[in-house]
C-alpha cells in the first residue's frame, strides 16, 4: 500500500515520499519477520521445544551494538560464535577487530541474497559498528548525573536518531538495485519537499494506525522491562490487547496466502 | 536492559483470552441486533462495492413485525438498477405498503436465491419479487460473493454438485463463507477497511462524501461494448447444460420455501438489451423460458415474462442487462401499476 508504490516508481523521488515509504517498510519487516519468528517459537512451545527470542524490541536500540543483540538475535548469535570469534573477535588488536567486524558484517549482507544492495547492506552496517566501536573507545561516556528527565529526553532523541540510521540501511536493503538506492538517498539529501497532501496524510495515519498495537505492545515491554509485557499485564489490558489484535487481524489480515518477506532468505 | 527472557508459561493466557472471545461474541451479537449500527453501515454503503453488507443492513434495520406490507424486490445488480424503491413507496404512500430493494451485484442465481431464502423469510414481507434473467440460471452459487450470504443449507448441494477437486479449487471461497458465518467483521472486512479510509478522507481530508448512494451505474455503454460483447460471446453463453440442471433445483427450493411461508412470489423475467440475444443461443432462452413458466403453473408463483413487461429500446439501457435512469423510470411506472390493478397485495 505505501513501500511498493514508492520503490516501484518511475518518477524521480521526492524525499518525503521515501522517508514515508522507509518507515512504513521499517514496522513491515519487523512485522513480517519477528511475526513469523513468534509463530515459529509458539509452535515449537507446542511441541515442547524452547527457541530462543529472536526480536527484542529492536527499534529503542540507540547503537547498532544494542540493535543487533535486539534484531534477528538468532542470526546474529550465529555469526558472533560462528564467524567473528573464530575470525579473532576483538583479541587481536583494534584494527582487527574493525576488520573482524567488517568481515562478518559483509557476509551477514550476503546471506540475506546474491545482490550488491545486500552486500552494501552489510557494509553499512560495517560501518555503523566499526564507527560505533571507534566512538566508545576514543570517546568513553562520563556518567554524569542528569535529572530523570532529562535523562529520559536524551535516551529518547539518541533512540530517534538511531532509528533513522537504521531506515537508511533499510533503504539499501529494500531498494531493487544500488542506483535506485543513490537515487532515494539522493533525494532525501536534496529534494525534500515536505508538502502535508492529503495522500501524504492517508499514509502517515495508516502507518500509525497499523502500528498502533506494536507501539503498544513494546510500551509495555519497555515499561514492565520483559518481551512479555503484555503477558504479565493485568486482566482488562490483556483483554483489550488481544480483542484488538484479533479484530485487527480479522479485518485487516492477509488471507491470499501472500509470503513471508523474510522466507527468501 | 536486563530481561527476563526464560519465564514462557501459558498459565493466565486461557483466562484473559476465554474473556476477549466471549467479550467479542457479545459484542457482535450486540452489534448484529444493533438497528443503528446496520443504518450506519447502510447509509456510508456503496452499490457493487458493499451489495453484501446492504444486504444484511437491509434486512436487519426491519423488524421482525410490522403493521405494513412489505414487498422485497430480490434478484442481481438488475434488480437494484432497474428499480427505484423511492418512487414505488411514493405511490403506494397511502396503503400502508413498503417496497425494500434487496438487489445483490453477481447473476442472482437460484442457488444464491436458495441461501437468502430463510433471511428474507425472517423478515415477513407479503410479497417476494425476484428477477432473474437468463444469465441467472447459468450462475454458480460458490464464489466470491458466497460469504455474505452463506447459509448452512447449502453444504449438502456443495457435497452433490461439486466434484471434490473443484471444491479444493474453490476452498478459499468456502472457508471464508465459514468463517465469515462466525466472524462478522471478518464478513465485511472489505467494507470495513475500505470505509473506515472513505470516511477518514471525508472528515479530515474533507474530500467529498460519495454517501449515500441507491446506484452504481449512470452513464450508457458506447456501442462498441456491445460489439466487442457479442463478438467475445461467440453467441454461446449461459449455455452449461449441468448449471442450468442444478439452478433448476435452486429455484424449485427456494420458490417453495418462499410459497409454503405463505408469502406471494412474483418472479419476472428481466429486461435485457435488444443485442443481448446475440449473445446466447435461442435454444438456451426457450429452456429457461419455458422452465419458469411450467413451474409458476406448477407451484402457482406469479411468472411476468418478457412480453407482459413495457417495450424497451436500445435508449433503455447502460449495457446489456442493466436500465439506465429511463428505462427505470419506465420499469418501476409498470411495477407500480402492476400492483396496483393485480391486486396481489
Amino acid at each position: 500500500m505505501i513501500v511498493d508504490p514508492v520503490f516501484s516508481s518511475t518518477e524521480p523521488y521526492n524525499g518525503a515520499k521515501v522517508l514515508i515509504a522507509l518507515y512504513a517498510f521499517a514496522f513491515q519487516i519487523f512485522c513480517d519477520f519477528a511475526g513469523y519468528s513468534n509463530i515459529a517459537r509458539g509452535l515449537g512451545k507446542c511441541m515442547g521445544f524452547d527457541i530462543v527470542i529472536n526480536f527484542n524490541v529492536p527499534y529503542v536500540a540507540t547503537n547498532p551494538r544494542a540493535f543487533w543483540q535486539r534484531w534477528n538475535i538468532s542470526l546474529s548469535m550465529w555469526l558472533r560464535d560462528y564467524l567473528y570469534i573464530p575470525l579473532g573477535g576483538n583479541r587481536k588488536g583494534r584494527l582487527k577487530t574493525y576488520r573482524n567486524i567488517g568481515i562478518t558484517m559483509l557476509l551477514c549482507g550476503l546471506w540475506h541474497g546474491a545482490a550488491w544492495t545486500f552486500v552494501l547492506w552489510g557494509a553499512f552496517h560495517g560501518v555503523i559498528l566499526i564507527l560505533n566501536s571507534f566512538l566508545r573507545s576514543w570517546l568513553p561516556m562520563k556518567s554524569e548525573r542528569v535529572p530523570p528527565f532529562v535523562g529520559h529526553l536524551l535516551k529518547s532523541i539518541r533512540v530517534v536518531f538511531f532509528f533513522h540510521i537504521i531506515c537508511l540501511g533499510w533503504l539499501i536493503f529494500r531498494a531493487e538495485s544500488i542506483g535506485q538506492a543513490g537515487q532515494m538517498l539522493h533525494a532525501l539529501a536534496f529534494n525534500f519537499h515536505f508538502y502535508l497532501t492529503p495522500e501524504l496524510q492517508v499514509q502517515i495515519v495508516k502507518i500509525l494506525f497499523f502500528n498502533l498495537l506494536i507501539i503498544l505492545a513494546s510500551i509495555f515491554q519497555l515499561r514492565r522491562n520483559d518481551v512479555l509485557g503484555i503477558y504479565l499485564s493485568r486482566m482488562p489490558w490483556k483483554v483489550g490487547f488481544y480483542l484488538a489484535c484479533s479484530i485487527m487481524i480479522l479485518v485487516y489480515g492477509v488471507t491470499n496466502g501472500k509470503e513471508f518477506i523474510y522466507f527468501q532468505f | 536492559m536486563e530481561r527476563n527472557l526464560s519465564i514462557f508459561n501459558f498459565r493466565n493466557i486461557p483466562t484473559a483470552f476465554l474473556i476477549s472471545v466471549v467479550v467479542f461474541f457479545v459484542g457482535q451479537a450486540l452489534l448484529m441486533q444493533s438497528k443503528r449500527f446496520w443504518q450506519i453501515c447502510y447509509y456510508h454503503s456503496l452499490p457493487v462495492l458493499d451489495d453484501g453488507i446492504r444486504f444484511q443492513a437491509q434486512l436487519r434495520m426491519l423488524s421482525k413485525e410490522s403493521g405494513n406490507k412489505r414487498i422485497f424486490l430480490t434478484g442481481s445488480s438488475q434488480t437494484r438498477e432497474d428499480f427505484d424503491v423511492d418512487q414505488l413507496n411514493r405511490v403506494f404512500a397511502g396503503q400502508s405498503a413498503a417496497f425494500y430493494n434487496h438487489g445483490i451485484s453477481g447473476s442472482a442465481s437460484p442457488g444464491e436465491m436458495f441461501m437468502i431464502a430463510d433471511n428474507l423469510v425472517s423478515r415477513k414481507p407479503d410479497v417476494i419479487v425476484y428477477m432473474p434473467f437468463v444469465g441467472s440460471f447459468d450462475g454458480d452459487f460458490v464464489n466470491q460473493k458466497m460469504k455474505y450470504i452463506f447459509d448452512f443449507s447449502i453444504l449438502p448441494f456443495i457435497i452433490k454438485y461439486i466434484a471434490v477437486d473443484k471444491i479444493y479449487a474453490q476452498r478459499n471461497q468456502i472457508i471464508d463463507s465459514l468463517l465469515a458465518k462466525v466472524f462478522l467483521p471478518f464478513k465485511y472486512r472489505n467494507y470495513f477497511s475500505k470505509t473506515t479510509e472513505k470516511l477518514f478522507r471525508i472528515c479530515l481530508l474533507k474530500e467529498p462524501s460519495p454517501f449515500p448512494r441507491r446506484f452504481a451505474y449512470t452513464s450508457n455503454m458506447p456501442p462498441s461494448y456491445f460489439k466487442e460483447e457479442i463478438k467475445r460471446s461467440k453467441g454461446n453463453r449461459f449455455n452449461r447444460l449441468e448449471r442450468f440442471n442444478m439452478n433448476r433445483e435452486f429455484f424449485i427450493h427456494f420458490a417453495d420455501r418462499i410459497l409454503s411461508s405463505d408469502i406471494k412470489l412474483i418472479v419476472i423475467d428481466a429486461p435485457t438489451h435488444p443485442l443481448m440475444d446475440g449473445t446466447y443461443k435461442k435454444e438456451v432462452g426457450i429452456r429457461y423460458h419455458k422452465f419458469l413458466l411450467e413451474q409458476s403453473e406448477e407451484m402457482g408463483f406469479i411468472f411476468l415474462d418478457k412480453h407482459m413487461l413495457p417495450t424497451f429500446t436500445a435508449d433503455d439501457f447502460i449495457d446489456f442487462t442493466h436500465l439506465n435512469r429511463q428505462g427505470r423510470e419506465n420499469m418501476t411506472s409498470f411495477m407500480a401499476e402492476y400492483f396496483q390493478k393485480s391486486g396481489v397485495m
